[in-house]
Protein backbone atom coordinates (compact mmCIF):
# COMPACT_ATOMS: atom_id res chain seq x y z
CA UNK A 1 0.00 0.00 0.00
CA UNK A 2 1.26 3.24 -1.05
CA UNK A 3 0.84 6.46 1.27
CA UNK A 4 0.03 9.29 -0.86
CA UNK A 5 -0.42 13.11 -0.61
CA UNK A 6 -3.61 14.31 -1.27
CA UNK A 7 -2.38 15.71 -4.82
CA UNK A 8 -0.49 12.72 -6.22
CA UNK A 9 -3.39 10.40 -4.45
CA UNK A 10 -5.58 12.62 -7.01
CA UNK A 11 -3.43 12.29 -9.50
CA UNK A 12 -3.03 8.40 -9.43
CA UNK A 13 -6.69 7.85 -8.40
CA UNK A 14 -7.21 9.41 -11.77
CA UNK A 15 -4.91 6.97 -13.84
CA UNK A 16 -6.82 3.92 -11.85
CA UNK A 17 -9.89 4.92 -13.36
CA UNK A 18 -8.86 5.33 -16.78
CA UNK A 19 -6.98 2.56 -16.85
CA UNK A 20 -10.09 0.42 -15.76
CA UNK A 21 -12.89 2.46 -17.81
CA UNK A 22 -13.39 -0.50 -20.04
CA UNK A 23 -13.06 -3.27 -17.68
CA UNK A 24 -12.55 -4.04 -14.29
CA UNK A 25 -13.32 -2.23 -10.90
CA UNK A 26 -12.23 0.48 -8.74
CA UNK A 27 -12.73 0.63 -5.29
CA UNK A 28 -12.36 4.21 -2.91
CA UNK A 29 -12.60 3.45 0.99
CA UNK A 30 -13.39 6.12 3.73
CA UNK A 31 -12.39 5.08 6.92
CA UNK A 32 -11.78 7.48 10.27
CA UNK A 33 -8.67 6.38 12.27
CA UNK A 34 -7.17 7.81 15.07
CA UNK A 35 -8.63 6.03 17.98
CA UNK A 36 -8.60 2.68 19.60
CA UNK A 37 -5.33 0.46 21.32
CA UNK A 38 -3.06 1.41 18.78
CA UNK A 39 -2.58 4.88 18.23
CA UNK A 40 -0.94 6.29 14.52
CA UNK A 41 0.93 9.17 14.55
CA UNK A 42 -2.23 11.05 12.53
CA UNK A 43 -5.36 10.75 13.17
CA UNK A 44 -7.87 11.81 10.61
CA UNK A 45 -10.01 10.21 7.42
CA UNK A 46 -8.38 7.72 5.79
CA UNK A 47 -8.57 7.17 2.35
CA UNK A 48 -8.13 3.93 0.00
CA UNK A 49 -8.03 3.38 -3.25
CA UNK A 50 -7.66 -0.30 -5.39
CA UNK A 51 -8.07 -1.98 -8.48
CA UNK A 52 -7.77 -5.52 -7.23
CA UNK A 53 -3.99 -4.93 -8.04
CA UNK A 54 -2.43 -1.62 -7.21
CA UNK A 55 -3.18 0.03 -3.86
CA UNK A 56 -2.80 3.72 -2.96
CA UNK A 57 -3.73 5.76 0.39
CA UNK A 58 -3.86 9.52 1.64
CA UNK A 59 -4.62 10.19 5.25
CA UNK A 60 -6.89 13.98 5.47
CA UNK A 61 -6.35 15.42 8.65
CA UNK A 62 -8.28 18.14 10.34
CA UNK A 63 -5.14 21.08 9.93
CA UNK A 64 -5.63 19.89 6.09
CA UNK A 65 -8.29 21.96 4.22
CA UNK A 66 -10.34 18.95 3.14
CA UNK A 67 -12.49 21.19 1.02
CA UNK A 68 -10.21 21.81 -2.32
CA UNK A 69 -9.45 18.33 -2.10
CA UNK A 70 -13.45 17.39 -1.73
CA UNK A 71 -13.19 19.31 -4.73
CA UNK A 72 -10.78 17.36 -6.72
CA UNK A 73 -12.34 14.45 -5.78
CA UNK A 74 -15.75 15.37 -6.81
CA UNK A 75 -14.69 16.16 -9.91
CA UNK A 76 -12.69 13.52 -10.35
CA UNK A 77 -15.55 11.00 -9.99
CA UNK A 78 -18.02 12.95 -11.42
CA UNK A 79 -15.60 12.69 -14.79
CA UNK A 80 -14.80 8.98 -14.68
CA UNK A 81 -17.62 7.85 -12.71
CA UNK A 82 -20.51 9.45 -14.84
CA UNK A 83 -19.09 11.32 -17.40
CA UNK A 84 -19.14 14.92 -16.57
CA UNK A 85 -16.78 17.52 -18.05
CA UNK A 86 -16.30 20.43 -15.39
CA UNK A 87 -15.90 23.03 -17.69
CA UNK A 88 -18.01 22.06 -21.44
CA UNK A 89 -17.77 23.83 -24.26
CA UNK A 90 -20.46 24.87 -26.34
CA UNK A 91 -19.80 24.31 -30.11
CA UNK A 92 -21.48 26.43 -32.27
CA UNK A 93 -22.97 24.18 -35.14
CA UNK A 94 -22.26 25.56 -38.86
CA UNK A 95 -25.62 27.16 -40.61
CA UNK A 96 -26.57 24.56 -42.96
CA UNK A 97 -29.03 27.20 -44.85
CA UNK A 98 -28.51 27.65 -48.56
CA UNK A 99 -29.29 30.66 -50.30
CA UNK A 100 -32.59 30.15 -52.58
CA UNK A 101 -31.63 31.30 -56.07
CA UNK A 102 -34.21 33.86 -57.28
CA UNK A 103 -34.77 33.93 -60.32
CA UNK B 1 -26.68 -7.34 2.56
CA UNK B 2 -29.67 -4.50 1.99
CA UNK B 3 -29.93 -2.42 -1.46
CA UNK B 4 -32.10 0.73 0.16
CA UNK B 5 -34.27 2.47 -2.46
CA UNK B 6 -34.89 5.76 -0.96
CA UNK B 7 -31.62 8.20 -1.01
CA UNK B 8 -33.23 9.68 2.34
CA UNK B 9 -33.77 6.44 4.05
CA UNK B 10 -30.05 5.56 3.02
CA UNK B 11 -28.28 8.83 4.23
CA UNK B 12 -30.40 8.55 7.40
CA UNK B 13 -29.40 4.90 8.16
CA UNK B 14 -25.77 5.64 7.23
CA UNK B 15 -25.30 8.72 10.13
CA UNK B 16 -26.97 6.88 12.74
CA UNK B 17 -24.57 3.90 11.96
CA UNK B 18 -21.56 6.28 11.85
CA UNK B 19 -22.72 8.33 14.86
CA UNK B 20 -23.00 5.23 17.24
CA UNK B 21 -19.82 3.75 15.96
CA UNK B 22 -17.61 6.61 14.03
CA UNK B 23 -14.64 4.25 14.58
CA UNK B 24 -15.71 1.31 13.18
CA UNK B 25 -18.14 2.54 9.70
CA UNK B 26 -16.18 2.61 6.54
CA UNK B 27 -17.60 3.90 3.62
CA UNK B 28 -16.50 2.37 -0.21
CA UNK B 29 -17.53 3.42 -3.60
CA UNK B 30 -17.49 0.58 -6.03
CA UNK B 31 -16.91 1.68 -9.80
CA UNK B 32 -17.22 -1.47 -12.01
CA UNK B 33 -15.60 -0.27 -15.81
CA UNK B 34 -18.05 -2.93 -17.48
CA UNK B 35 -21.23 -1.60 -17.09
CA UNK B 36 -20.49 2.06 -15.05
CA UNK B 37 -22.72 0.73 -11.96
CA UNK B 38 -21.56 2.78 -9.06
CA UNK B 39 -22.40 1.12 -5.55
CA UNK B 40 -22.15 3.27 -2.69
CA UNK B 41 -21.50 0.69 0.44
CA UNK B 42 -21.54 1.63 4.37
CA UNK B 43 -20.92 -1.07 7.03
CA UNK B 44 -19.45 -1.57 10.46
CA UNK B 45 -18.84 -5.07 10.14
CA UNK B 46 -22.27 -5.98 11.70
CA UNK B 47 -24.86 -4.09 9.80
CA UNK B 48 -23.99 -3.26 5.81
CA UNK B 49 -25.83 -0.66 3.72
CA UNK B 50 -25.38 -0.41 -0.17
CA UNK B 51 -27.29 2.48 -3.01
CA UNK B 52 -26.84 1.76 -6.02
CA UNK B 53 -26.42 5.75 -8.15
CA UNK B 54 -27.64 5.66 -11.65
CA UNK B 55 -25.48 6.81 -14.30
CA UNK B 56 -25.37 10.72 -15.09
CA UNK B 57 -27.83 11.42 -12.69
CA UNK B 58 -26.41 10.71 -8.80
CA UNK B 59 -23.19 13.07 -8.70
CA UNK B 60 -24.98 15.59 -6.49
CA UNK B 61 -26.11 12.31 -4.32
CA UNK B 62 -22.10 11.09 -4.26
CA UNK B 63 -21.23 15.08 -3.67
CA UNK B 64 -22.96 14.90 -0.58
CA UNK B 65 -22.30 11.43 1.14
CA UNK B 66 -18.28 12.49 -0.04
CA UNK B 67 -19.06 15.54 1.71
CA UNK B 68 -20.25 14.68 4.84
CA UNK B 69 -18.09 11.62 5.54
CA UNK B 70 -14.86 14.02 4.47
CA UNK B 71 -15.88 16.60 7.04
CA UNK B 72 -16.99 14.01 9.92
CA UNK B 73 -14.17 11.21 9.76
CA UNK B 74 -11.06 14.10 9.43
CA UNK B 75 -12.55 16.68 11.93
CA UNK B 76 -12.22 16.17 15.31
CA UNK B 77 -15.61 15.40 16.60
CA UNK B 78 -18.66 14.11 15.00
CA UNK B 79 -21.52 16.14 13.44
CA UNK B 80 -24.46 14.67 12.01
CA UNK B 81 -25.58 17.80 10.00
CA UNK B 82 -21.86 18.44 8.69
CA UNK B 83 -21.48 19.33 5.13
Amino acid sequence: MVRLGPDRFIKRLSSLYEERKDDGTVWVTMKRVGEGKKQPKDSGCLIRATDGRKKISCLITSSYKSVDFEQQLNSLMGTHLFGIVSNQQVRKQPSSHKKKKTT
Amino acid sequence: MVYLEEWSVFMSSVQDMFFNKPNKTRYSVKYRGKDGKVRLKVTDDQECLQFMLHPSQDLEKLKTINAWFLSNMAGLTVDRNAV
